[in-house]
């Protein structure tokens, strides 16, 4: 059956845009090559306008990217393609990070940036919130071109706090570069100055306007330090630094965590938050390996290595006990105390409803001094997770009675419960 | 006796020769007439005719007498719209009928029939289908080499070829696996040290 289309140029334009739209960037750039025409089309700015939205439209407001910036549409969507990669969870790894300093980073879209925050446990006691520490910030320069900065507070946080209690901070320029798609290195990008070396030019620090944007966005206690006068002081001070060749600190290094939210075949998957018995809060990643095993490792907010952890529990078996629950087992969970804070609904039980329960074991060689001969007992390593109906779950151990309920650190994207500070250190 | 038979065959929106009414008032739906450029007729159920949005105004304007030509559908390509509208035209968007009937649609389309089904959901101004039809040419370009993309789209190569080594050049950034002729595998820019713009 002959078509009314002979070829491409039969159709008419806006159906030809309609058509490329819908190619990923690797096949137009081969569409690009076919033709003189072809290489025309494919630098349309109404095509790459609606590849932007297509692909960012529902997380960030393209516009804003689009007007703030001179960039041609198609490298901005290479900018955006790129940094991409940094959406979600990564953990800081390696020497060159001081004690206290939190592990997590999360990474989201803003209006018109892209944010990278530390993520650490509050350190209230009892409480589930979470700080949310502003880090990084990757968007456009006035004139268009990409830049990223880095959140630097200064060493003595109470001394900068102004009457409003509000801390003071500076944005200094870095370079964020990927070695591989899941690790991502940090470092001063001193060149960034290097044109201007004593005069002030616009170009030095982010716009006035960005830079209170960037600040409107962690909303709240954070703001651009002090007046123009004293942030020029400091970038003085930061020149005089860099022409001595001194940098302020080393390279950082950050590797992702890739699943960090539970899957109908992994519920137990990812990151999660619970009260532990000292009524204090901590980070827990649970990960599924290849031999259908499970860990669970705390994410500590405190300076010491992830990997030379024990872990919290684990399990080689995955397969759950499904209800009716033997006597035992109802036993075993009824006469627990579910750790909770105290300013938390105690009639709210609708969550501890037990839908399945898993066994597993702590490698926590525990010794209870007045139980002589426990440390040969299994069932001082032994425990059980109970899984809710809405998808969280509690685990505890047999040697003791209580359960620590695990919940959700993310919700659709966004971090829940969050609460704003603004020091590198978690203070304790 | 044979009106009724007519009339059954007509429910299914198949093409007839016989002159219909138009838009018959049956207590259930109004029913409108869509004639092909070959002259063959379609009695499709209002509801689904305003699948098409220029139909759709047309009906609103008022355009109650005979049937609504449509010059530039041919009738296998205009009886595959009504297919489509049929399925789609009043369900959710999450609709797993409709969904299957898109996979199946698609399947194994040829590129000609993609092209002429573009050319109708435009002119009938119906954007789903045109969505979907566009989706299924990228698909079917996906591994292609820019020879193959050529050929498939019936384009000619009027680069010189300094021109043509220029522009791959500059692709190059986007796709390593660009290449004129031979596996135009794509893969996505992994490894190595990207410094992030």
């Amino acid at each position: 059956m002959a078509s009314q289309v002979q070829s491409f140029a039969d159709f008419p334009e806006d159906v030809q845009l309609s058509i490329i739209s819908f190619l990923l960037p690797a096949e137009l750039s081969s569409f690009a090559c076919t033709s003189r025409r072809s290489a025309s089309l494919c630098s349309s700015t109404a095509l790459w306008n609606a590849m932007l939205n297509r692909r960012w439209g529902s997380k960030t407001l393209v516009r804003r990217w689009t007007a703030t910036s001179a960039l041609p549409f198609r490298r901005l969507y290479k900018v955006l393609d790129a940094w991409d990669a940094l959406l979600g969870f990564w953990r800081r790894i390696g020497q060159g990070t001081a004690a206290g300093t939190p592990p997590l980073v999360f990474f989201e879209f803003g209006t018109s940036f892209i944010s990278g925050s530390c993520v650490y446990p509050s350190p209230d006691a009892g409480s589930y919130a979470v700080v949310k520490s502003p880090f990084l910030w990757l968007g456009l320069a006035s004139h268009g071109e990409p830049v990223s900065f880095r959140f630097e507070f200064p060493e003595d946080a109470s001394k900068s706090t102004t009457d409003s209690g509000v801390s003071e901070s500076d944005l200094v320029p870095v370079n964020v570069s990927f070695v591989g798609s899941k690790h991502f290195v940090v470092e001063e990008n001193r060149s960034f100055y290097a044109e201007s070396p004593d005069t002030e030019i616009l170009g030095t620090s982010p716009p006035d306007q960005l830079m209170s944007e960037i600040y409107q966005h962690f909303a709240n206690r954070t703001s651009p330090g002090g007046d123009r006068a004293s942030r020029r002081q400091r970038q003085r001070k930061r020149r005089e630094r860099e022409r001595l060749g001194r940098m302020r600190w080393e390279a950082e290094h950050f590797v992702k965590i890739g699943s960090f939210g539970p899957t109908p075949s992994r519920p137990l998957q990812g990151l999660w938050k619970g009260i532990c018995e000292d009524m204090r809060l901590d980070f827990f990643l649970v990960t599924y390996d290849d031999i259908g095993g499970i860990t669970c490792r705390r994410v500590g907010d405190s300076g010491e290595p992830f990997s030379s952890y024990s872990p919290v529990f684990w399990t080689s078996n995955t397969t759950f006990i499904e209800p009716p629950f033997s006597r035992e087992e109802q036993d075993i969970y009824e006469s627990r105390e579910h750790i909770r804070p105290v300013a938390m609904d105690r009639t709210d039980k609708h969550m501890e409803v037990v839908s399945r329960i898993l066994c597993i074991n702590s490698s926590y060689d525990l010794v209870l001094p007045d139980l002589s001969g426990s440390s040969g007992d299994p069932r001082n390593v032994e425990g059980r997770i109970w899984e809710y109906k809405d998808g969280t779950f509690g685990f505890g151990f047999l040697r003791n009675n209580s359960i620590i309920d695990l919940k959700h650190i993310t919700l659709n994207g966004r971090i829940l419960d969050t609460v704003e500070h603004c020091s590198n250190a978690s203070s304790s | 006796m044979a009106s009724e038979a007519v009339a059954v065959k007509i429910q299914e929106g198949v093409a007839v020769d016989a002159v219909v009414p138009a838009a018959s008032e049956t207590s259930a739906q109004r029913k409108i007439l869509l004639k092909s450029v070959e002259g063959e007729e379609f009695l499709v159920d209002e509801l689904f005719a305003r699948g098409s949005k220029m139909i759709s105004n047309m009906i609103d304007d008022g355009f109650t007498e005979g049937a609504i030509p449509l010059p530039n559908v041919t009738a296998p390509v205009l009886s595959k719209v009504v297919e489509y509208w049929k399925h789609h035209v009043g369900k959710s968007e999450t609709d797993k009928d409709a969904r299957e009937f898109d996979r199946a649609f698609v399947k194994d389309a040829s590129s000609s029939v993609l092209f002429d089904i573009i050319m109708a959901a435009n002119y009938l101004d119906c954007k789903p289908l045109l969505d979907l039809a566009c989706q299924a040419v990228a698909d079917a370009i996906r591994d292609m080499n820019v020879e193959q993309v050529r050929g498939f789209f019936g384009i000619t190569n009027d680069f010189t070829p300094e021109e043509e080594a220029a522009v791959l050049e500059e692709n190059r950034e986007w796709s390593n696996a660009l290449t004129v002729t031979g596996n135009g595998q794509k893969e996505s820019n992994e490894g190595g040290n990207i410094v992030l713009p």
